[in-house]
């Protein structure tokens, strides 16, 4: 018995020792470099959306020298994640619209700018240290479901959405009415994953589209559609990527991916901060709109390496129909 | 004092391979945090830290605790009785859901009808839903671990289609949830900017209740009878199905209000990741520390400081907070081998005895006294 209660006394101590040993470390890294944390309401590892948002920060810590940090909320505890990364941060770049509650924390911490991507706080207009970033997903969609028409052989196509949202409807809208404007009879299928991190879901939503005659299938579920591409492979069909040049991120679907939407979201959270870096401009208090005509909007075919399915002239086809949008010629539907 | 060392000694084998569990599970820790390039006593300290460090992150300690501690009691209400309820992740996003509802319905109400009404419908929530599985095990011999299971997935796609159909709300941004609860029912936050809530209060009553009836009452006596032996209970007496049904009734009720503190206490609306498994966690802090509820108490505290802990760790050292997964995961299968590690330990105080009595034997008899062998 007393022996052990001094070993427990043993390892208190220990274990104290460890807390006051630690307690002296944390001094060093205090230079001048901006901090920027990154909070993820999911996780990365979905080489599209969210990972997409850490290459952004990453270039900046690259070519700015910024101090970067992440959070992965894995669907807890947003709020208090945020709280966290603006203690630490003098940037907080939200993640997903689970980070919705930017909103009320923001206010408590008038030094920390925030960036909140792909939403729309309510009262955006009286937060000066809030920042929305918007993408015109529906212009890049649009083009993608042209793609996908002109690629059809079946004259069915399909999407798999990650959730029945405005984000993921804008994507489908803009898909559809460019199918249309390639192909009018053609057939638009689509699902909902319902999950943005469940590749097998992924998988089994692009089957049951290929069931219906879709022979190309649009990604637009994060995670999830890393299922797509793996049917696509077993089943011969093609799919398109979404938000990164997944011929890139996924090189092992290189041969059934035949192109994908690139919605920057890297690149916007990149231009802002660097915006802020260079110029000390910050606007906030508003939602900034990034679109085809900003360069944020766009359809990669991967680089030289990439297995091209795509012909030159379709290429060229879309490039057209691509400054059309720009230029207001073609007015693309959306739900935002 | 001396009535607590007793009890220490009587369960001093299981305590010390709890203890050893955790040692290991943090030097396992430790050995990753270094494997991957990181410095573990700045882990950890960061870990404590980020737990302890400010008046906001020890609010969300408390809260991740009572959230812990409340899941398990749950379980050993259930459990202690016999019956293993692994539905309480289920009920408690019925729990969640009703109060919620009642709140936003109310909206305009007198706090002190709306309130009592949200806690009622939390606990007729959670109570029902597990109350179904009761009977079938009780009348038709149905296992309870199964059928919760299942009900778990029924109630949680339920909620989940409720939150982004029928009843989702209209505020802008909040893509899959409820409305949100109106300020003036909710419950007033402990620390500003943390998720600790009057919630604290509420809960450590329910803790009082749970320990009080299932150590000091003949009420908790009948369950554990019931538990370890139902026909003994049967024969003794005791009304063995109204024992196992209220049991289970009361774990559903006790998970229904998790729900209902989850939402009033700092979510103020229902998503669909109103929980994050949280009743599983519960339900292993339950197991580990063998169903007793100062045990699960304690140990709540403990692995709320770990999961706090471990995000502030990631954002200020840069270890993945998936390591408090570890850590946990690490713990559980070490207690779950708890059995063979003390039978280990006590072999070796056996053998250690035994070999100072041989030794002390063939001293004796080397001055020639006579060797008792009584010992």
């Amino acid at each position: 018995m007393k022996k052990s209660i001094s070993l427990l006394v043993v390892l208190a101590l220990i274990l104290s020792l460890f807390a006051l040993v630690g307690c002296g470390g944390d001094m060093d890294g205090e230079d001048e470099a901006l901090k920027v944390c990154v909070v993820v309401s999911a996780g990365f590892g979905d080489k599209s959306f969210n990972d997409s948002a850490k290459e952004g920060v990453d270039k900046l810590a690259e070519e700015k020298g910024v101090n970067v940090s992440t959070i992965e909320c894995n669907h807890e505890g947003y709020k208090q994640k945020m709280m966290d990364a603006a203690e630490a941060a003098d940037v907080v770049v939200a993640v997903g619209w689970e980070c919705y509650e930017v909103e009320e924390v923001a206010p408590e911490y008038p030094e920390t700018k925030f960036i909140w991507v792909d939403n729309t706080a309510e009262h955006i207009g009286d937060i000066p240290n809030l920042l929305c970033i918007t993408y015109a997903q529906n212009e890049g969609s649009f083009l993608a479901g042209y793609v996908a028409a002109k690629m059809s052989k079946t004259g069915v196509i399909g999407a798999v959405g990650g959730e029945d949202s405005d984000v993921i409807n804008d994507f489908i809208v803009g898909y559809k009415q460019g199918a249309e404007y390639a192909n009018p009879n053609i057939k638009v299928e689509t699902v909902y994953a319902g999950d943005y991190e469940d590749p097998a879901l992924g998988k089994e939503c692009a089957l049951s589209l290929k069931d219906k005659g879709a022979d190309v299938i649009f990604n637009i579920a994060g995670n999830t559609g890393n299922g797509i591409f793996a049917a696509a492979q077993e089943n011969s069909f093609y799919a398109i990527g979404v938000d990164a040049d997944q011929k890139l991120t996924n090189p092992e679907y290189d041969d059934v991916i035949i192109c994908s939407m690139k919605k920057e979201v890297g690149l916007s959270v990149f231009d802002v901060i660097a915006a802020y870096i260079d110029e000390d401009a910050w606007e906030g208090a508003r939602v900034q709109i990034t679109d085809m005509a900003t360069g944020h909007i766009s359809i990669a075919y991967g680089d030289e390496n990439s297995t091209q399915q795509i012909g030159d002239e379709l290429k060229s086809e879309v490039e057209a129909l691509a400054a059309k949008i720009v230029a207001g010629e073609i007015e693309v539907e959306t739900t935002r | 004092m001396h009535k607590l060392l007793q009890r220490l000694e009587k369960n001093r084998s299981y305590l010390l391979s709890l203890v050893l569990s955790i040692a290991v599970a943090l030097l396992i820790g430790a050995v990753l945090m270094m494997i991957t390039g990181y410095n573990p006593l700045k882990g950890y300290s960061a870990m404590i830290t980020g737990a302890f460090g400010s008046s906001r992150v020890f609010g969300n300690t408390l809260t991740k605790a009572l959230t812990l501690c409340l899941t398990g009691l749950a379980t050993a209400v259930g459990a202690k009785a016999g019956m293993f309820n692994v539905g309480g992740e289920g009920q408690l996003y019925l729990g969640a859901v009703a109060a919620t509802m009642t709140g936003v319905w109310l909206n305009g109400a007198p706090v002190f009808v709306a309130l009592p009404l949200a806690f009622l419908s939390a606990i007729l929530a959670g109570a029902v839903y597990a109350w179904i599985p009761a009977v079938l095990k009780v009348k038709l011999h149905v296992s309870e671990v199964i059928t919760t299971i299942m009900l778990n997935s029924a109630a949680i796609y339920f909620c989940k289609w409720l939150s982004n159909g029928p009843l989702h709300t209209a505020d802008k941004g909040v893509l899959s949830g409820t409305d949100a609860v109106p300020d003036a029912f909710q419950f007033s936050q402990l620390i500003p900017r943390s998720n600790l809530s009057t919630a604290l209060l509420y809960s450590a009553v329910i803790a009082f209740f749970c320990w009080y009836i299932m150590e000091k009452t003949s009420v908790g006596l009948e369950m554990k009878v019931t538990g370890e032996n139902p026909r003994f209970a049967f024969f003794s007496g005791l009304k063995k199905d109204k024992i196992m049904i209220w049991s289970m009734i009361a774990s559903g009720a006790i998970c229904g209000l998790v729900g209902m503190f989850e939402v009033y206490g700092y979510q103020h609306r229902f998503m669909d990741t109103i929980s994050n498994e949280f009743y599983y966690d519960g339900m292993l802090v339950a197991m580990i520390m063998n169903y007793s509820p100062i045990g699960i108490i304690i140990m709540s505290v403990f692995f709320a400081v770990i999961d706090i802990g471990a995000s502030a760790m990631e954002l200020s050292v840069g270890i993945s907070g998936e390591l408090s997964d570890i850590i946990f995961a690490v713990i559980i299968f070490l207690m779950a081998a708890e059995g063979g590690i003390s039978r280990w330990i006590n072999d070796k105080k056996l053998q250690k005895n035994a070999k100072v009595r041989i030794s002390e034997g063939s001293n004796r008899a080397a001055k020639g006294q006579e060797v008792k062998t009584n010992g």
